[in-house]
């Protein structure tokens, strides 16, 4: 009985998650770039890899892409190890991207998808699709040498979705992108993941992340240090501050009967900023604020950002 | 396995089709020939225009005893004449600047008692007697032919003195087989088929080189092998480049000869060339052509896939040409080594250096070619096949060990140290 249920338990975890990290670890010499990493991606989610430069991200990628082998531990995809076939429903934007310049356009990325195992009679199909959409029909047939950045760029973003995989990944793919671009990106990665794709997004910037990503792991030197959501990693980060922003000021006297400590008085702009034991105090000060007639402008606790807690969990 | 080969054939055939249809290589395909054609054309004609205007030399021949018959030696442009009186010191000023003689010969009575008869050749300062020993080798027949005829031997003794002399080589094998010895032209097929694969290791395999720096500096690199083995890539463009070079090959080859039927066709040149079609053919034919069809195809391919992937795995350590320079260096030592080598393999086909170079896999490619108009014994030839082709194996397994982790690397160039610990070299 007690078997069954965990076999159950069993089938429906595997469904749930996409792919497993369990213990890898990549060593080049001496240095650990991937130490004991566990990651477990929920199908459907768009999962943020978060890091500073040289914490391991692209190396971890790699593995997962199988340009490269762990040294040890197990990477499943799907509930299987990775395989030969694995690459036909992974989709791979690397940091460091570029393409043959003397290729046209379309040749360029035909060349790509049918790496990707995209069958001829679908091929041109999609790339008429898709060169329409990305307004790039008229520039098909130039070389990629005399075509603008975006354009490049654009292109190679079609390079990693024409094989629809169930998994993208995208290393830094906002490197070196205007705002214009950064943001048709971002929208097509929001949209690729509605449409079911699961998404990893790695990245050492965090404020790109807050925005985007449902989950996210931090890493730093090859260590796993941190993985959740972003909002209960917020909440278990948070210190229990809150901002209040009324129509009048408000002084350390005033103040003076509540248990709230390192609080910053801002009389330019009336607003508090203060910390508590217990949510029960918040509302007390609030309470004290209406009843002395005040108007709330702004009361909201005060949540640590991505990158903040990034420094923290170092430091820790 | 079939993977191995889709992808293989992929990348093969980008290779193959982007390279083929770059302007570089219509150009140097073509250009080649057409060079091959502007050379013979200008030489033909410039020896054609010699021929018509060109030096016409006047010879007179001072010749007292008449020594000499009317039956001059046929040389281009020149014309003789002959005057049975002794040469008088006072006239050659004028015989050469008022008669327009070019040259005056004046053989002396007294010289024809000597053993060796020194003549004197008088002419304008500046002109060059070409043609020099045509002439000597004549005057010695007419001085001989005289002095036979002058010591009265019969006409039987004198057709017993006459003896012409030609040197047929013929080599004998270790087994006792003998076998006629190929002449010039296959000598010429041994030297010219080493030439070309001595420059195609170099024009193909620096090829190999630069587009795996280009694939690695353009970061293309990291989306292929998202979906290649690094071993895929490198061998299908290997393979790739090695079709272009084997397309180029070809379309020389064909041009060259039509090249060469046209021009016997050609009456203007055909009157010029020292030698007709059916003796060309019959030449070649002759000429362990048959050899060079299978040998130079497999030397030719054996040599390319050895060094070619060298040059791969030296392209991916680095991230522009110029950096290569160093690692490039001891590859090309054993191409020039067997360049230089040939010529004393040639003129020393059977010694032990010779062999023992047709043999090393690194130099066989260029050495055995020179080797093989002198007719090499097939186990040497099967030994040497064999190790190079085996050679290749074991080194392309070598070298994509090196590519694999070169081509993701960038910054730091790698020390030798490093890449032997790539190789799984334990240092």
């Amino acid at each position: 009985m007690t078997k069954n249920i965990l076999e159950q338990y069993h089938i429906r975890y595997m469904a749930k998650t996409l792919l497993r990290i369990d213990n890898v670890t990549k060593q080049f010499g001496s240095f650990y770039a991937n130490d004991h990493i566990n990651l477990d991606l929920e199908r459907g989610r768009i999962f943020g890899l978060l890091g500073p430069n040289g914490a391991g991200k692209t190396t971890l990628i790699r593995m997962i892409n199988r340009i490269t082998v762990p040294d040890s531990g197990t990477i499943a995809f799907d509930g299987n190890p990775l395989a030969d076939d694995t690459i036909y429903k992974i989709g791979y934007l690397p940091e460091e991207r570029g393409m043959y310049k003397n290729m046209t356009l379309r040749s360029q990325v035909e060349f790509f998808a049918k790496l990707k195992g995209v069958e001829e009679k679908k091929l041109h199909s999609r790339l008429d699709e898709l060169f329409e959409r990305y307004g790039l029909v008229h520039w098909q047939d130039k070389k990629i040498d005399e075509l603008s950045k975006g354009m490049q760029q654009k292109a190679q973003f079609i390079a990693t979705i024409i094989h629809q995989p169930t998994l993208l990944i995208f290393d830094e793919p906002f490197t070196g992108l205007d705002p214009v671009n950064t943001n048709l990106i971002k929208e097509e990665i929001k949209a690729m993941n509605e449409k079911g794709a699961t998404i990893i997004f790695s990245t050492h910037r965090m404020e790109q992340v807050e925005e985007i990503c449902q989950e996210i792991a931090l890493i730093n030197k090859g260590k796993n240090i941190l993985q959740g959501t972003v909002s209960d990693i917020k909440q278990d980060y948070k210190s229990n501050r809150f901002y209040l922003k009324t129509d009048a000021d408000l002084s350390k006297n005033d103040l003076k009967s509540f248990d709230i400590h390192n609080i910053v008085i801002n009389n330019d702009t009336s607003s508090i900023e203060f910390a508590v034991e217990s949510q029960n105090e918040a509302n007390r000060v609030l309470k004290f604020v209406i009843d002395r007639g005040n108007a709330i402008l702004d009361f909201h606790e005060i949540l640590p950002s991505l990158n903040q807690i990034f420094i923290q969990a170092v430091a820790e | 396995m079939s993977n191995f080969f889709s992808k293989t054939i992929l990348i093969f055939s980008r290779e193959y089709n982007t390279r083929v249809r770059n302007k570089w290589f219509l150009i140097t395909t073509f250009l080649v020939p057409l060079g091959i054609i502007a050379v013979m054309a200008i030489s033909g004609f410039a020896s054609y225009q010699a021929a018509q205007s060109g030096d016409q030399r006047n010879v007179i021949i001072f010749d007292e005893a008449d020594v000499v018959s009317q039956q001059y030696p046929r040389i281009d442009s020149y014309t003789f004449e002959q005057e049975n009186s002794a040469l008088i010191e006072g006239d050659i000023q004028s015989l050469i600047y008022d008669q327009e003689f070019d040259i005056v010969i004046d053989i002396p009575v007294e010289a024809l008692d000597l053993n060796n008869v020194e003549l004197t050749v008088y002419s304008r300062p500046g002109i060059s007697l070409q043609n020099e020993l045509i002439i000597q080798s004549f005057l010695r027949g007419e001085i001989l032919n005289y002095k036979i005829q002058e010591a009265e031997f019969s006409a039987e003794q004198i057709q017993v003195l006459q003896t012409q002399v030609s040197l047929q080589r013929q080599s004998i094998t270790q087994d006792g087989e003998s076998q006629q010895d190929t002449g010039f032209v296959s000598y010429a097929l041994g030297y010219g088929s080493g030439i070309i694969i001595y420059f195609s290791l170099f024009l193909y395999g620096t090829m190999v080189m630069r587009g795996v720096i280009e694939e690695k500096s353009n970061r293309v690199v990291e989306i292929i092998v998202s979906s290649v083995k690094p071993i895929h890539l490198m061998m299908g463009k290997i393979l790739g480049i090695a079709a272009v070079s084997l397309t180029q090959l070809l379309i020389w080859i064909v041009t060259v000869s039509i090249i060469g039927l046209i021009y016997f066709q050609i009456p203007f040149f055909n009157e010029l060339s020292p030698f007709s079609l059916d003796q060309a053919l019959d030449a070649f034919m002759e000429a362990n052509v048959l050899g060079f069809l299978v040998y130079l195809p497999l030397y030719y391919l054996g040599g390319y896939l050895l060094y070619s992937s060298l040059f791969a795995a030296v392209g991916s350590t680095v991230e522009n040409e110029k950096d290569s320079q160093a690692l490039v260096l001891p590859i090309t030592i054993p191409i020039i080594l067997s360049f230089v080598l040939m010529f004393s393999v040639l003129e020393n086909p059977d010694s032990i250096l010779a062999i023992g170079l047709s043999i090393f896999p690194f130099t066989s490619p260029i050495i055995m070619m020179a080797r093989l108009p002198f007719s090499v014994p097939l186990w040497q030839l099967l030994i040497s096949i064999v190790l190079l082709y085996t050679s290749f194996y074991l080194l392309t397994l070598l070298a994509a060990r090196i590519y694999r982790i070169g081509i993701l690397m960038y910054g730091k160039k790698p020390s030798p140290k490093e890449i032997l610990k790539w190789m799984g070299v334990r240092v």
